[in-house]
């Protein structure tokens, strides 16, 4: 870990909440991570594990019906959750900005392309409207859309889904951020668009700089492009370590099951693993929030909350466990009970 | 695992097509259904009337005993005269201008009012809203034509009063339409990106929500002129209008209705005219909203 004044933006212990009918839902739950300079962490999880709203916490953000009971999220000196609307605006497109999952929905319908990218540029830098117009080609062009000309003068229905998803990454790009948060980019391509899509992030990180969020589902996508990996479930963070002691060194049951549940062509042996079902957050335990679906565990695993407590250099875990259980790699070998094998 | 980090030009697949239909204002009018195609063309003669009426009106608006008092409609007086045997047809034509006028700058002002508040409150969401609406729904229930009255009565009526109060009670109705239009909007992720992307408020309103419910816009515009030729027609009829002489066809009705039985002329000729803008503008705004793919609120005006 470097020194936290080095970090370009740290979480540190952020819990937010969702108001659900008559009751607040825990939905974060101390959350606290770094992101270094140049650095792409993953941020991997099940569906509503509460991965993008942590994301979308780090523009200051709260969804219509939520809270953040607690937490700071330091970035240039600054508690982004305390600044005012105005400040945050500042921030927001200009210094931190978003990709989002959806990139059809994220483009305004009823304006050309080009001219929302100029517009972009134009609420961060004032300059004219003939030079936002003369950069806005050459981001599309950085961004790899053949024609950017052509293309800045055509409606988001005429582009196609991965045409799109430069379009909003040149908007992401148009201010040079020093933080690109990334909420599952891919999701909505095919996997051949999805690897150009990678294959240029890497190239626009090499290019500006800049240090990433990648929020992401898949696995796959982030051995590829993360440095660091954390797994977060049920609103906690469950473990964070560089992706490489991650994948060869999982020490959370959570984690190794995530790992064993990812489809491998090359090792038939290991099956395909499921984990078992997902729990409604009013039946989530008072300690560890996996205890219900980890084969280990063990009646105090209910009742004490765990925290991340570094079981290697750069590697933290919460499960107090973590010496007891097997090593990683006969993980999806030996732990049928926790990885169901499926029958072929 | 198989993407490196490749720093080569990616290639693209190529550009989809833009769908096209023929276009050309030929090709546009040629799809539209007869019925679209003649109401419009009656607006414009509406219109052309109104803007060219009083160079070309036969007589002056108020010059008496052109003919005849009550003289039934011939080819010196296309509409007949009225009891002070001025030329009905001279005095529609001049009184075109004020109907329409007063009817489109009501319109405008209330749809212009009416859609900064709708955007505004749906774009605060929260409490703000559910406030704005609930406000909104009390002020609805209230009957403008009793109101109306109960002001202009009080305060003497004027054009600027009239058009000022008609396009507040319609502004309010506006208002919820515009509102439940740019609802279905700012939930969209292209508003959520805009405000993650540190576009202050009013720009969110105005670029990302303004263009998306503009079609409602267009359509709330065309239903208001109507109701408000109604509205405004109505409010003359029952004299808190212009005062007489001015040529304005709800009070044209008011003159010539004592005399109904003997010579409808003076009340036919305002009445049918009125009567065919309002219908004219309401199946030009059916049209419209058809192909703008929106419904239009039937319910009547008040």
């Amino acid at each position: 870990m470097s020194s936290p004044a080095e970090s370009v933006v740290e979480v540190d212990e952020l819990t937010v909440d969702f108001w659900e009918r008559d009751h607040w839902v825990n939905v974060v739950n101390k959350v606290s991570f770094s992101i270094e300079p140049g650095e792409t962490l993953g941020l991997v999880g099940e569906s509503g594990c509460g991965k993008s709203t942590t994301a979308f916490s780090l523009f200051g953000y709260r969804r219509p019906g939520s809270r953040v009971r607690s937490g700071a999220i330091r970035f240039d000196g600054r508690d982004l959750l305390r600044l005012k609307e105005r400040e945050l605006r500042s921030i927001r497109g200009a210094r931190i900005c978003l990709v989002p999952q959806n990139p059809a929905g994220s483009l305004t319908p009823s304006m050309r392309v080009g001219t929302q990218l100029v517009e972009t540029l134009k609420a961060h830098r004032a300059s004219t409207w003939r030079k936002a117009e003369k950069r806005a080609v050459e981001l599309f062009a950085q961004v790899g859309l053949p024609e950017p000309g052509e293309i800045a003068e055509r409606y988001p229905y005429e582009l196609s889904g991965g045409q799109q998803q430069r379009v909003v990454m040149a908007m992401a790009l148009a201010c040079s951020p020093s933080l690109l948060v990334l909420d599952e980019p891919t999701t909505a391509l095919d996997v051949t668009t999805q690897a150009r899509i990678l294959k240029l992030l890497f190239r626009l990180q090499g290019e500006h700089g800049m240090s990433m969020l990648y929020v992401t589902h898949n696995l796959g996508v982030v051995a590829q492009i993360c440095d660091r990996v954390a797994v977060m479930y049920a609103g906690e963070l469950v473990e964070i370590a560089p992706t490489v002691e991650l994948f060869e060194n999982p020490r959370h049951p959570y984690t190794r099951g995530l790992i064993a549940a990812v489809p491998r062509i090359s090792a038939p042996t290991g099956g395909d693993a499921t984990l078992r079902g997902l729990l409604r957050r009013e039946e989530l335990p008072d300690g560890c929030r996996f205890a219900p679906r980890c084969a280990y565990a063990q009646t105090d695993c209910f009742t004490n909350p765990q925290s991340l407590a570094p079981v290697a250099k750069d590697h933290r875990v919460a499960c107090w466990l973590w010496k007891s259980i097997p090593g990683a790699r006969r993980v999806a070998a030996e732990e049928p009970a926790q990885a169901t094998p499926v029958p072929r | 695992m198989s993407v490196a980090a490749g720093s080569g030009p990616v290639d693209a697949p190529l550009l989809p097509e833009p769908v096209t239909r023929p276009k050309g204002v030929l090709a546009f009018v040629r799809r539209q259904p007869l019925t679209f195609l003649v109401v419009s063309a009656i607006l414009a003669i509406y219109v052309l009337v109104a803007v060219t009426g009083p160079w070309w009106a036969p007589y002056p608006p108020d010059e008496l005993l052109t003919g005849d008092p009550f003289a039934p409609p011939s080819w010196d007086h296309l509409l007949g005269t009225d009891n002070f045997g001025r030329d009905v047809f001279s005095r529609l034509v001049h009184g075109e201008r004020l109907v329409l006028g007063l009817a489109l700058a009501t319109a405008g002002l209330s749809v212009i009012v009416g859609s900064a508040v709708g955007l505004l409150s749906a774009c605060l969401r929260g409490w703000p809203d559910e406030l704005l609406g609930r406000v909104l729904e009390i002020l609805i229930s209230i009957p403008p034509l009793i109101i109306a009255l109960l002001v202009l009565g009080s305060l003497g009526s004027s054009y600027l009063l009239t058009v000022s109060l008609v396009a507040l009670f319609f502004a309010i109705r506006v208002a919820t339409v515009i509102r439940a239009a740019a609802l279905d909007v700012v939930v969209e992720d292209f508003v959520t990106l805009a405000k993650l992307r540190g576009e202050p408020i009013w720009s969110i309103a105005g670029r990302e929500i303004l263009p998306n419910v503009s079609s409602a816009v267009l359509v709330e515009f065309s239903l208001r002129t109507g109701y408000a030729v109604l509205f405004i027609g109505g409010l003359s009829f029952l004299g808190f209008g212009p005062a007489p002489p001015t040529p304005d066809w709800g009070l044209m009705i008011n003159e010539g209705r004592t005399y109904i039985s003997t010579a409808p002329w003076p009340v036919l000729g305002p009445a049918l005219a009125l009567a065919g803008l309002v219908v004219a503008l309401s199946l030009f705004t059916e049209r419209i909203s058809e192909v703008l793919g929106l419904s239009v609120q039937r319910a009547p005006s008040q």
